[in-house]
């Protein structure tokens, strides 16, 4: 039987310790032919690079970043403690909400970018008026949904 | 070796204001439970004279003068935010005491010259705002005490010294006791203030230059390892550590009043069901369990009630603490009784498996594997995941009132927050 997910644990509490590893077994019997190659299990922490203080979960709404391949719903995973830098898709504080975007230089000059090429969205310059909140580090998206 | 100690700056509102842009910059307060009474202030609340603990309802006019925004206590994010600090502490130092919610302790280094590592200090704050958002403060001193009272000092001077104030230096130490008032050090209490006036002792100054025999007399041993610390001196058992539990209490107000027994007996069984967790958690075991009711001393004759049992074998079963809650608020209750608060005390707390010495009393043997899995199920799926029937299930009116709670955008997946 599934348990209801009621309150999920919070995903950068899952420590790089919770994986199971049983390297042979204690009793009689032919010791596993596998045991001098066993190898840690491959860990969605590492993967994501989830840090436990500084990894935050973002939920994307809308299209604005579709062409960069963030869709409506996804899930993102945002870092603090990355220095924002050209390039990176950022989350931001732009007249009061959160938005997704590319923090892009030009002339010197960051700004913020929608990527959809079906809609027109302003860009905004990253002044000190605009608060960069954490840069995106992966997407998850739940192809079950 | 020296200390640390870090302290959030109006944590809960810091909190808030960290996924809610809309707060910043705006007078906000954070409510107690249920509600009731400022907890938490911002600077622009405090400017309005908002003090700790006043009544929301003393403050209707100001607040809605002023623009106030209101929050309930968000203790999920709080809890959240709190762990995440501590992690970004543990990267700078391999001793973290963890205080309370807003503040930890941390060993640090001192320089050659003698004195504490500012620079250090400096760099675990842009640490935690980096990473966690949240504004701190830092002191810093040869003891606990005296990091303590550099953080006050570093509360007062934020604008000068930007937030670190290290009291390695005795010069320092004695220009800056000499202002600081005694009432202000940890652990000096409205009463030892009152004892200590007429000795004479006003100032930081005044208590750290008194001989520790005095100190002794004057106040407890306690006192003693206060003045001495202030000196500089570590004294090692002089430890903000708290106690090994002797008894835990799980109490509250309910969000609109009970009138009816089944109500009352699935609140009284919530918390007894919270109170046996609480001591599981610590591998305790309860030898006596107090439950109690009431209503609003306000209104004329409130029902007023309280039963006792011993609890032989000691346990941490929430079966049996449910059970016989339960019965006690069949013998409690008063028809036409309206109550506003019940709550359960388990006492006599010992660790699980030490010998009780009770012949005659056995308990079910099949007990701690069957609550080893509830608990693991309720840490991996949350809270109330698996419960007992008598609690009944979801909210109900007796519910603690957080009616203006933020959504827990850190440990909850249905409700982190929305980038457009």
């Amino acid at each position: 039987m599934l348990l209801p997910l009621l309150q999920p644990v919070p995903i950068a509490e899952v420590s790089p310790g919770l994986r199971l590893r049983i390297i042979g077994a204690a009793g009689a019997g032919f010791p596993s032919p596998a045991q001098d190659w066993a190898d840690d299990a491959i860990s969605l922490v590492e993967l994501l690079r989830l840090d436990r203080a500084a990894s935050f979960v973002f939920r994307i709404s809308g299209s604005s970043m579709a062409d960069a391949g963030l869709y409506d719903n996804d899930v993102v995973v945002v870092d603090r403690d990355t220095k924002p830098a050209n390039g990176h898709i950022v989350i931001a504080i732009v007249d009061g909400g959160f938005v997704v975007r590319q923090l892009v230089m030009r002339q010197g000059r960051p700004f913020l970018e929608a990527r959809n090429a079906r809609m027109v969205y302003e860009p905004t310059l990253a002044d000190e008026t605009v608060e960069v909140w954490g840069v995106v580090r992966a997407g998850v998206r739940d192809y079950q949904r | 070796m020296s200390w640390g100690i870090v302290d959030v700056a109006n944590f809960y509102v810091s909190a808030e204001r960290l996924f809610d842009p809309a707060l910043r910059k705006v007078p906000v307060i954070v409510l107690s439970n249920n509600d009731g009474c400022a907890i938490a202030r911002s600077e622009e609340a405090k400017a309005l004279h908002i003090k700790m603990g006043d009544p929301v309802f003393k403050l209707r006019d100001t607040i809605r003068k002023h623009g106030i925004q209101l929050r309930s206590s968000n203790y999920e994010l709080y809890a959240d935010l709190n762990r995440r600090f501590n992690e970004v502490l543990g990267e700078f130092s391999d001793v973290v005491e963890v205080y309370s919610i807003d503040e930890s302790f941390y060993r640090a280094p001192v320089l050659a010259n003698g004195l504490g590592d500012v620079a250090g200090a400096h760099r675990v704050r842009e640490a935690i705002a980096r990473s966690v958002g949240l504004p701190t403060r830092i002191g810093l001193g040869p003891t606990r005490t005296l990091s303590k009272v550099a953080n006050a000092l570093a509360k007062a001077t934020e604008k000068v010294w930007g937030g670190v104030v290290d009291l390695h230096d005795t010069e320092l130490r004695a220009r800056l006791f000499a202002k600081w008032p005694v009432g202000e050090v940890w652990g000096i209490g409205r009463a030892l203030e009152a004892r200590l006036k007429p000795l004479g002792i006003t100032t930081t100054a005044d208590l750290a230059a008194m001989p520790p025999a005095v100190a002794r007399d004057v106040g407890t041993v306690v006192l003693e390892r206060l003045v001495r610390e202030l000196g500089g001196v570590e004294c090692d058992d002089f430890r903000p550590e708290p106690e090994a539990l002797k008894a835990t209490a799980v109490t509250r107000q309910f969000g609109e009043p009970v009138r009816d027994l089944d109500a009352l007996r699935e609140a009284m069984a919530r918390r007894a069901w919270r109170a046996a967790e609480k001591i599981r958690a610590q591998g305790l075991v309860a030898t006596r369990l107090i439950a109690f009711a009431h209503g609003s001393r306000y209104r004329p004759n409130p029902p007023n009630a309280s039963r006792s049992a011993r609890l032989s074998p000691a346990t941490n079963d929430p079966r049996v603490i449910v059970g016989i809650a339960g019965r006690m608020v069949e013998s409690m209750f008063e028809p036409g009784g309206v109550y506003t608060k019940c709550g359960i005390l388990l006492e006599d707390l010992s660790a699980e498996g030490a010998p009780q010495g009770d012949l005659f009393a056995s308990a079910d043997p099949k007990a701690p594997e069957l609550l080893a899995t509830i608990d693991g199920l309720n840490a991996r799926f949350g809270r109330d995941t698996i419960t007992l029937a008598a609690q009944g299930r979801g909210a109900r009116g007796f519910d603690t009132k957080r009616s203006q709670k933020s959504p827990s955008w850190t440990t909850n997946l249905a409700e982190i927050p929305i980038a457009r």
